[in-house]
């Protein structure tokens, strides 16, 4: 089926590409075995509950591609976020082998568009489609403490129900023991993230995406070991041997980037652009914030829902203020010169934060911003282009 | 007041027999009068969020999102306040209510000068929510959210717990935006007189089930939806619902249908889905020889009303609780049937407005449980601004029509 993820650092990435390569065969003989595949869509679902439950987790995050959104305005209309449409489009299609691999899918009822998928997995594909409930308006300041009560009731519920599918009750202990797993992912990730602070970095910022989106389709433990051998490579290079990057460096927010939606991106880079940093979900936002559950008498339910409700919120979340600190402070950090906000087309609840946000980040950091509205079609490749470079030649006189 | 001095209305055919409906609209159109000789705070609120804990903290609601696009698209046929829209954010393949209603009141063209805004936030509506982000920040007015979010049929009990901490959130809020404490007395009145409204509105569907309909598609329709915010002043809007019921109740024992209805066996046409601002779809329905026979655009609002004996913010928790726009999509057509099938109708028209994302993404599982359920024809129709596709309405309804009769 070609490669999944066309990884730009081949040499450092070999290892990784090669075991992703092999990801479809083992899924296939693990469901052999009796194992059961769960996808999950928004990373607001905890998949530490489905590796808790024996099951394989998988983050269906694929997009770019014109056809499967197209094929999902069997469901949602062409006026809907074509990510959105994929989603059902890549089942509706049935060429995704990860699409046809999932037995159940988690959906966390976020925006309009990504809610449907719940309601539309069950009735036309005969998945089970296990919802999960998020509250919106929620804030920084823990203002409602009944938020999380109702996160903590719906991850109960999810427990449950994962546990009835799997056919087995889903213990404290094996949560705990998930937790640890994705803590360590998290943390490898993280790690990662933060060398494209530097301009003399030996990883950059696309080869960290491409390597998120691989841990989104492997088996979580390999993903572990791949991390280590690619931390273990990195630090042993010497920073002082690689040449400083001088490009313009840039920032990545808005709409979910997903799995080979690379348009954009390779629009950046050809037009001489570096993208140091991200805001978006499939990016370095997941790898945010570890599960702290303390001790051994914590509650492993009360960590999950602590981490996952408070992590950075999406935008369907009301809490604009913590967004926007959380991009002011990424922008400063990695000492950006410019965002690209990246808006799919109808995607609501991005567009209508793109003004706040760049007045923000111009009013505290005088770093300007570049929309790019699109969708996964190639016809506007050429005025995408005119815009980036537009926008790197003005960047260009103030770095 | 004269109806046909708005360009946009000038194109509609009103029953002009129908003496409290000119007073209903006359009650919308002098709202800003009312509001300013109450002195009373204003509090803008989404349209389907309840209001009765906004009247029982002093302040008074108000439906920028019916209203404003009402008065400046479909009665001033003024479109042009979308740029404004688009200038605060906003892109133009939004929802037109809302690019509308923003663009009113980022301008400072809005009808009634807003003081606030606080909306419910539900599975529903995230153009709404952004709107309201916006526009407290454009007018650098206080603003509150609160939420019905999403509940299992199975998951009561901790949803009328979430519900009355979030209402008990809200009114505190308001409280302490108004100075006026909110006892329980005083929320029940509130929700005693919305239940007036509740009421009223409940009687004037039931006249759709006559024979000879008394009250005619685009009445019925803007009957409906002008009240979200109890026009300012819930018991005047009482007493014009009242007056209404009793010319509507005069027409039924003379065997008058309503003048706008050309056939003598019509197609009973029940509307579902978004309002929509074109307005002249319920002439057409009526011109090809159909008649509405409900419509659900805000009805959700109205199916029960909310308990009397129980505790105010227990009963309005359940109440919400149980709204079926609150529900996931298949549990609100299932709660939503039995009204539909009482009324009666032959065939449904699903209503998507161009832009939305919220209704018109749960379109193709409501026709298909519709039709399971119900057996009768549906007609999918999208709409926009006013004006806008309604050549193509026209033709599709025509065609619909004819073919159901």
């Amino acid at each position: 089926m070609g490669d999944i993820i066309n990884f730009n650092n081949r040499g450092l990435l070999e290892s990784l590409a090669s075991r992703l390569e092999q990801e479809p065969e083992r899924i296939t003989q693990e469901k052999r075995r009796g194992k059961k595949v769960v996808g999950y869509f928004c990373p607001h679902v905890p998949e530490e509950l489905i590796l808790a439950a024996g099951m394989l987790p998988l983050r269906l995050a694929f997009g770019g591609e014109l056809e499967p959104a197209t094929a999902g305005e069997d469901f949602l209309k062409s006026y809907s976020c074509p990510y959105a449409r994929s989603c059902l489009g890549y089942r509706k299609l049935g060429n995704n082998f990860y699409y046809n691999a999932v037995d159940a899918v988690c959906v966390a009822y976020t925006c309009d568009s990504m809610r449907r998928n719940q309601e539309y997995w069950a009735k036309y594909f005969g998945v089970p489609a296990f919802p999960l409930g998020l509250t919106q308006t929620h804030d920084r300041f823990r203002s409602k403490p009944q938020a999380i009560e109702y996160f903590k009731n719906e991850l109960n519920l999810l427990q449950r129900r994962l546990g009835e599918f799997s056919g087995q009750d889903i213990k404290d202990g094996e949560i705990r023991k998930a937790i640890a797993l994705c803590n360590k992912i998290r943390e490898k990730l993280w790690s990662l993230y933060e060398y494209p602070r530097n301009k003399r970095t030996p990883i950059e910022w696309r080869d960290i995406l491409d390597i998120t989106h691989a841990g989104f389709l492997m088996e979580r433990a390999d993903f572990v070991h791949e991390l280590e051998k690619i931390d273990q490579e990195l630090r042993g290079k010497s920073l002082e041997e690689i040449p400083l990057d001088t490009r313009p460096r840039l920032m990545i927010g808005g709409s979910v980037i997903g799995i080979g939606d690379h348009k954009v991106l390779d629009i950046i880079k050809q037009a001489g652009g570096n993208i140091v940093a991200d805001s978006t979900c499939t990016g370095s936002m997941f790898s945010r914030k570890r599960v702290t559950v303390f001790g051994i008498i914590g509650s492993p339910i009360d960590a999950l829902a602590e981490r996952y409700l408070y992590n950075i919120p999406c935008p369907f979340m009301t809490d604009l203020p913590k967004r926007l600190n959380r991009v002011t402070k990424i922008a400063r950090d990695y000492g950006v010169h410019g965002l690209i906000y990246y808006n799919l087309k109808y995607c609501d609840t991005w567009r209508a934060e793109f003004k706040f946000i760049k007045d923000t980040l111009y009013k505290e950091l005088s770093v300007p911003s570049l929309l790019i509205e699109t969708d996964y079609s190639p016809t506007d490749v050429g005025t995408i282009r005119t815009k980036v470079e537009a926008f790197l030649e003005m960047l260009g006189g103030q770095v | 007041m004269n109806l046909s001095d708005y360009p946009g209305f000038k194109r509609l055919r009103f029953d002009t027999e129908l003496k409290a409906f000119n007073g209903l609209i006359s009650l919308f159109l002098s709202s800003a009068d009312r509001v300013k000789k109450s002195g009373k705070k204003v509090v803008a609120t989404g349209p389907l969020s309840p209001v009765d804990p906004i009247y029982a903290s002093g302040a008074l609601a108000y439906d920028p999102y019916t209203h404003e696009t009402i008065v400046h698209a479909v009665m001033n046929e003024n479109l042009n306040l979308t740029s404004q829209a688009l200038d605060a954010g906003l892109n133009s393949d939004f929802n037109p209510w809302n690019l509308i209603m923003l663009g009113s009141v980022v301008s400072g063209k809005n009808e009634i000068p807003i003081d606030m805004y606080s909306t419910a936030c539900g599975c529903w509506g995230d153009q709404i929510k952004k709107c309201w982000q916006i526009m407290a920040e454009a007018t650098g007015s206080p603003s509150y959210f609160w939420e019905i979010p999403r509940f299992d049929t199975e998951s009561e009990k901790w949803a009328l717990g979430f519900l009355i901490k979030e209402l008990e959130q809200l009114i505190r809020w308001l409280a302490s935006q108004t100075g006026q404490k909110v006892t329980n007395e005083i929320l029940g009145d509130a929700i005693r007189r919305g239940n007036l409204l509740r009421q009223d509105l409940l009687e004037i569907t039931k006249w759709l089930q006559s024979p000879n309909i008394p009250i005619s598609a685009l009445e019925y329709y803007m009957t409906q939806i002008l009240i979200g915010d109890y026009a300012q002043d819930p018991e005047a809007l009482h007493n014009q619902y009242q007056a209404l019921i009793e010319e509507l109740e005069e027409r039924v024992k003379k065997g008058v249908a309503a003048p706008g209805l050309k056939s003598k066996k019509p197609a009973r046409i029940y509307l579902m889905g978004e309002e929509t601002q074109a307005f002249q779809l319920f002439n057409i329905i009526e011109d090809y020889g159909g008649v509405l026979v409900g419509c659900d655009s805000r009805l959700s609002l109205y199916y029960e009303l909310i308990k009397e004996d129980e505790p105010p913010i227990n009963a309005l928790a359940k109440w919400i609780w149980k709204m079926p726009h609150n529900l996931p999509t298949a549990e609100r057509v299932k709660a939503t049937i039995p009204f539909i099938r009482q009324q009666k109708p032959d065939a449904i028209i699903i209503s998507s407005v161009v832009g939305s994302r919220n209704l018109p993404g749960a379109e193709i599982l409501v026709r298909d449980i519709i039709r399971d359920e119900l057996g009768i024809p549906i007609l999918s129709i999208e709409t926009t601004l006013p004006l806008e596709n309604i050549e193509k309405v026209d033709y599709q309804i025509r065609a619909f029509i004819e073919m159901n009769t």
